[in-house]
């Protein structure tokens, strides 16, 4: 387990080093000066002393691998550039959104997780029942709708028509559940569908092993097979396609937060790439690329911690073709 | 009094009837076996014992366990029936443990659902059950998970889970098929042991005579769904009665008599092999480890000669058959074909589950002249020869159009057979044949084989774990063990060998030693 | 193939087929230039004249519609061809050849993987000239991942299997056993993904444009026309809103449809595990 753990850990930095490569060359490939696209407008009102001093720090002269060195400290430092909007830190423009994106996020996660788990398992228990069926069509139909209309729709009918329902922003207060619930929900629902025929698929696999036919014969009874074994049997696979969930909400949120005028992370993004505040975007891109690293690690060491076979090291060698 | 009863028992699915009318009754404390081919309907009854029919299927008639039907019981009743009642082992080992449950964690389950034991009892039981088992250290094996034990291992564990749980009756569907031998034989003696200390009522099921022979009171002869005979162990294998019985003890006669006519000496040599080696690295990053899979092994076969490889799983037997067909290269040690360096295409290798070497999108018709396509021979000719190759290995000619999904496991034997045929093998290698098939599928292989090797001057490898079809079919057996060939001769020479291992193997034939069973 | 029969001979294809005819045919179809702006008619709900009622500048939604259709169907389709062809070629190619590549080619799909989709098609787009091949390419770009993933994972273990084995015995060699063995395994599976990713890259691009990151304003799409539709919400135009979405939501239905039947194929219930559990990066 601690090598199987090195080694997936010694992959997930090789991943971020390569996602960290893809940012630095998108910064070459904006348009215009660098240091312009790192510092934007405040760049003007520097002395030429500054500008040499940044040009420097830049390393703009050297070659490229040294620049990169160079860049990645910078951004190991947190000295991500200004935005060029505000001119405020980028990392202090992202700071402010974090907490409103973690809220929105956890929500409609645990939200999402609790209807993939709940329709998932009672329909692969109820294999090609009609109740199965139904709830499989209804996944699909949660899996066309595109989020952004299921967003306007939602809005329309709840905010507009009903007036329920607050369209937009976070309300006054640290938390308003009114506030929150559409665009939790928008996020939560457009994803479940996805979720829920996953989850389906793997619990009716884990429900129709040889094993259960044995268990079933030393009289174990129905509840504890399933609880103690289709549950966990499922829960590896699961847990690490949860993980994995968390980019795709991530991406989700960009859109809700800006449609619900949300103050998080994604409207941010959103707002960067309109306005070409390249510095502050790339910051977004690369925290969460880090965070979505991390959050998939964490996932596949509990995934091979609950399920012995994962730990096994894939180790075969394989003929030339 | 009877403890099981079967009392005019049908199921049937949807287009026939797999069990039909069977009647008959275990009296308690008895070892009954029930044999007969894959397909008779054998396991079928032990999941009725079980009541536990697969879904979809319709059953008529009754299942009665001391007077009970097992059908009827109330969902609480059954669930102490199965375990405590009736106990059952089965015959893949692998697919009955929960893969991401400890063994110990199996019988701590069982402990706390029948018994209400729970914590340091509960361990403390487990662990004299695995010991019971055989199983040298019992508190690594409570630790393990099931796909870090050998299959023998897992057996006896699944025998002693079912045991721990102290049934009336305990019903064992084909416990020992494929199985090394002397792990068959530690199986049996489990099952017998368990019999001595607790009387119980024994139900084993195998399509093995010399299992029956060995173990059974009393037989059931299953034919087609129908009961064919039963009778005394005793009576039956004097004078089997039924068509079904004494189809059987044909084959198992086939199957383990020595033919009298060996080979001639004239044959050429084909393949010599000296001093042939191979290792393999295993294990994780830091601590790599030097298996060596064979050792200095060296061998010949002569054109026309069937020669066999025997020994354990593990032993060096597969590496060995990856090396001659070429599919590895050795690291040390030469090959010699036919006094020349390379042997190409005239080596052909028939896997122990044909069904995998077969594209499952090919029909058998194409699959027959696999190699024939490779060579660019036209289509017209490739389907004329599919046609004679399916009749020489004793398949029909509908059978062009089949796909291999649609054929038994001896048929895609035969297909393997008839492809290697077909490129004009002039060695085959055979990779335990047999594992896969009844005793019955086992012998009309042998029969084949043999009479390839007469016609066409075939030569063949036999590689098996089983001594006695090397002894029925070979010209001349090695005995392989931990990468080493270790012994060696003809089968008479080999029944006489002072080698222990030798004989060790030997004395693990199930049913040998005791008189021949009449025809 | 009787899989292939079987998903042709379904309500979802003639759901498809109907929805790319009526764009292909729009300018029959239409009734109305799509671009035609007229100021005296601004907002009409639905009624005889305009079925589908009029947008903000007076143009009628049922022919930017039918217009729009053509722009997003071409978009999705050029776009999935283009993650089909990345995805099956890094995938084989790591596939086959194991190793420090595989590794390598891996470990970039994970990267890729891991910036949410819709970051790396806004940061692509940030950086990219605006137009319609640059969206295309975007989308394409980012959706070559999990094909990439599927076909490695399928190509190992078909690699693998002993009648592979057994024809490199029998004498095919390399090319043969590619063309006989390894790619007529592999297409089911490239088709059910080609699916799923047409529908992804119809999603992204109307995600895309309705966030004003990617086709052209002037150029109806549905995803362009949801754009526009949002500033009216609040006075009441659900009729902007609504149909274009309808038609995003049913093409992406009825592919998803399509791709279930392709890979269930007849008569087998849905038992068991996806065969391909291709995750979905969802925009």
């Amino acid at each position: 387990m601690a090598l199987f753990l090195v080694k997936r850990a010694a992959e997930s930095a090789f991943v971020l080093i390569l996602g960290s490569l893809l940012v630095f060359t998108f910064i070459r490939l904006i348009p215009g000066d660098p240091a312009a696209a790192m510092y934007g407008d405040q760049l003007q009102k520097l002395t030429e002393a500054d500008r040499l001093r940044i040009s420097e720090n830049l390393g703009l002269d050297e070659p490229l691998p040294v620049q990169y060195v160079h860049w990645a400290s910078q951004v190991l430092q947190g000295n991500w550039g200004a935005s060029y909007l505000t001119g405020e830190p980028a990392d202090e423009v992202i700071v402010r959104t974090l907490l409103p994106t973690a809220v929105l996020l956890i929500v409609s996660q645990v939200l999402m997780i609790g209807l993939a788990l709940l329709f998932g398992l009672t329909s692969a228990l109820r294999r090609d029942s009609l109740y199965d069926r139904t709830v499989l069509a209804v996944s699909v139909l949660l899996m066309a709708i595109p989020p952004f209309w299921l967003a306007l729709m939602m809005m329309l009918f709840f905010s507009i028509r009903l007036g329920v329902l607050p369209s937009s922003g976070m309300g006054a207060g640290p938390f308003s559940i009114r506030h929150l619930i559409l665009p939790a929900l928008v996020i939560a629902l457009s994803h479940a569908g996805y979720y829920i025929r996953l989850f389906r698929n793997h619990f009716a696999a884990s429900s129709s092993g040889g094993h259960l036919l044995a268990l079933r014969a030393r009289g174990v009874p129905y509840r504890r097979i399933v609880l103690s074994h289709i549950l966990p049997n499922a829960a590896a696979p699961l847990i690490v396609y949860t993980g994995a969930s968390l980019a795709v909400s991530l991406a989700g949120s960009v859109v809700v937060e800006t449609i619900f005028s949300w103050p998080g992370l994604g409207r941010l993004a959103l707002k960067s790439a309109l306005a070409h505040d390249y510095p502050v975007l790339l910051a977004i891109v690369l925290l969460s690329m880090a965070f979505v690293i991390l959050v998939n690690l964490l996932a596949g060491l509990l995934a091979a911690w609950i399920d012995p076979r994962l730990r096994e090291a894939d180790t075969e060698g394989g003929a030339r073709w | 009094m009877a403890i099981l009863e079967f009392d005019h028992l049908t199921v049937a699915g949807e287009r026939e009837e797999i069990l039909s009318g069977l009647t008959f009754s275990l009296p308690e404390g008895e070892t009954a076996v029930m044999i007969g081919q894959s397909g008779s309907g054998k396991s079928m009854t032990a999941r009725a014992a079980l009541g536990m029919l697969p879904d979809g299927l319709r059953a008529s008639g009754a299942v009665r366990f001391r007077g009970e039907s097992v059908f009827h019981m109330p969902d609480k009743r059954r669930r102490t029936y199965l375990g405590r009642g009736a106990g059952i082992v089965f015959q893949d080992s692998s697919g009955t443990f929960d893969p991401i449950r400890s063994i110990g964690q199996h019988f701590r389950e069982l402990f706390s659902v029948h018994f209400g034991l729970t914590g340091k009892d509960a361990d403390m039981r487990a662990l004299q059950w695995i010991s019971r088992a055989g199983i040298p250290d019992p508190a690594r094996a409570a630790a393990a998970y099931p796909h870090e034990l050998s299959g023998g291992m897992r057996q006896r564990i699944q025998i002693a889970l079912a045991a721990s749980l102290e049934p009336e009756l305990l019903i064992a569907d084909e416990p020992t098929t494929a199985l090394d031998l002397n792990i068959q034989t530690a199986v049996l003696e489990l099952l017998k042991d368990w019999k001595k200390e607790t009387g119980g009522t024994l139900l084993l099921i195998t399509h093995d005579l010399g299992v029956a022979r060995e173990m059974a009171d009393r037989v059931l002869v299953m034919d087609s769904g129908k009961l064919a005979e039963e009778r005394a162990a005793h009576e039956l294998f004097a004078a089997p009665r039924s068509r079904a019985a004494r189809q059987l003890a044909e084959d198992w006669r086939t199957v383990g008599e020595i033919p009298t006519a060996g080979k001639t000496d004239t044959s050429l040599p084909l393949l010599n092999v000296s001093g042939l080696s191979r290792s393999y690295r295993t294990g994780r990053l830091f601590k790599k480890k030097e298996v060596r899979a064979l050792d200095e092994a060296s061998l010949s076969i002569g054109s026309g000669e069937i020669v066999g490889l025997i020994g354990e799983s593990g032993g060096g037997k597969s590496t060995l058959a990856r090396l001659l067909a070429g599919i590895e290269p050795a690291q040390t040690g030469t090959i010699t074909w036919k006094g020349n360096g390379n042997w190409p295409e005239a080596v052909q290798w028939v896997h122990q589950d044909p069904a995998s070497s077969f594209n499952p999108d090919w029909t058998a018709g194409r699959l027959v002249t696999e190699g024939l396509e490779y060579r660019g021979v036209k289509r017209t000719e490739r389907e004329q020869v599919a046609r004679s190759l399916l009749a020489e290995v004793g398949l029909s000619p509908e059978t062009v159009l089949q796909y291999p999904v649609e054929l038994s496991g001896g048929m895609n034997q035969r297909l393997a057979l008839a492809r290697a045929l077909a490129v004009s093998a002039e060695l085959v290698i055979l990779d335990e044949p047999f594992a896969s098939l009844d005793m019955s599928a086992q012998a009309r292989m042998i029969r084949l084989i043999r009479s390839l090797r007469d016609r066409e001057g075939v030569a063949f490898l036999f590689i098996t774990h089983d001594i006695r079809t090397a002894f029925a079919l070979c010209d001349n057996i090695y005995v392989i063990r931990q990468g080493r060939i270790i012994d060696g001769g003809t089968p008479d020479e080999l029944a006489s060998s002072a080698h222990p291992y030798s004989r060790s193997l030997l004395a693990h034939v199930p049913g040998r030693g005791d008189s021949p069973i009449q025809l | 193939m009787v899989k292939m029969r079987y998903a042709i001979v379904s309500p979802a294809f003639a759901g498809l087929f109907l929805l790319v005819l009526f764009s292909s045919a729009a300018p029959l179809l239409a009734g109305a230039d799509p671009a035609e702006v007229r100021m005296d008619r601004i907002l009409q709900p639905p009624a005889s004249g305009h079925p589908l009622g009029t947008d903000e500048l007076g143009r009628d939604i049922w022919s930017r519609l039918l217009y729009g259709g053509r722009v997003s169907l071409a978009v999705g389709f050029l776009a999935m061809a283009l993650s089909v062809l990345v995805g099956v070629i890094l995938g084989t190619v790591s596939g086959l050849a194991g190793g420090f590549i595989d590794r390598l080619i891996m470990r970039v799909t994970d990267m890729m993987l891991s910036i949410p989709s819709l970051l790396l098609m806004i940061g692509l787009q940030a950086v990219s000239p605006a137009g319609l091949l640059s969206v295309i390419f975007v989308i394409g770009f980012t959706g070559w991942m999990l094909i990439a993933r599927v076909v490695r994972t399928e190509i190992r273990a078909i690699r693998k299997e002993t009648y592979v084995l057994t024809a490199k015995k029998l004498g095919a060699g390399p090319w043969r056993r590619f063309i006989s063995h390894l790619l007529p395994r592999l297409m089911p599976s490239i088709i059910v993904l080609a699916a799923s990713s047409a529908g992804h890259a119809i999603l992204a691009e109307a995600t895309l444009s309705f966030l004003g990151l990617g086709i052209p304003q002037t150029t109806p799409s549905w995803g362009n026309m949801l754009n526009e539709a949002q500033g009216y919400l609040m006075s009441g135009a659900w009729w902007l809103a609504v149909f274009p979405g309808l038609c995003i939501a049913l093409t992406i239905y009825f592919i998803h449809v399509l791709g279930d039947r392709l890979q269930a194929g007849p008569r087998r219930p849905s038992a068991g595990k996806e065969r391909n559990p291709h995750g979905h990066t969802g925009v």
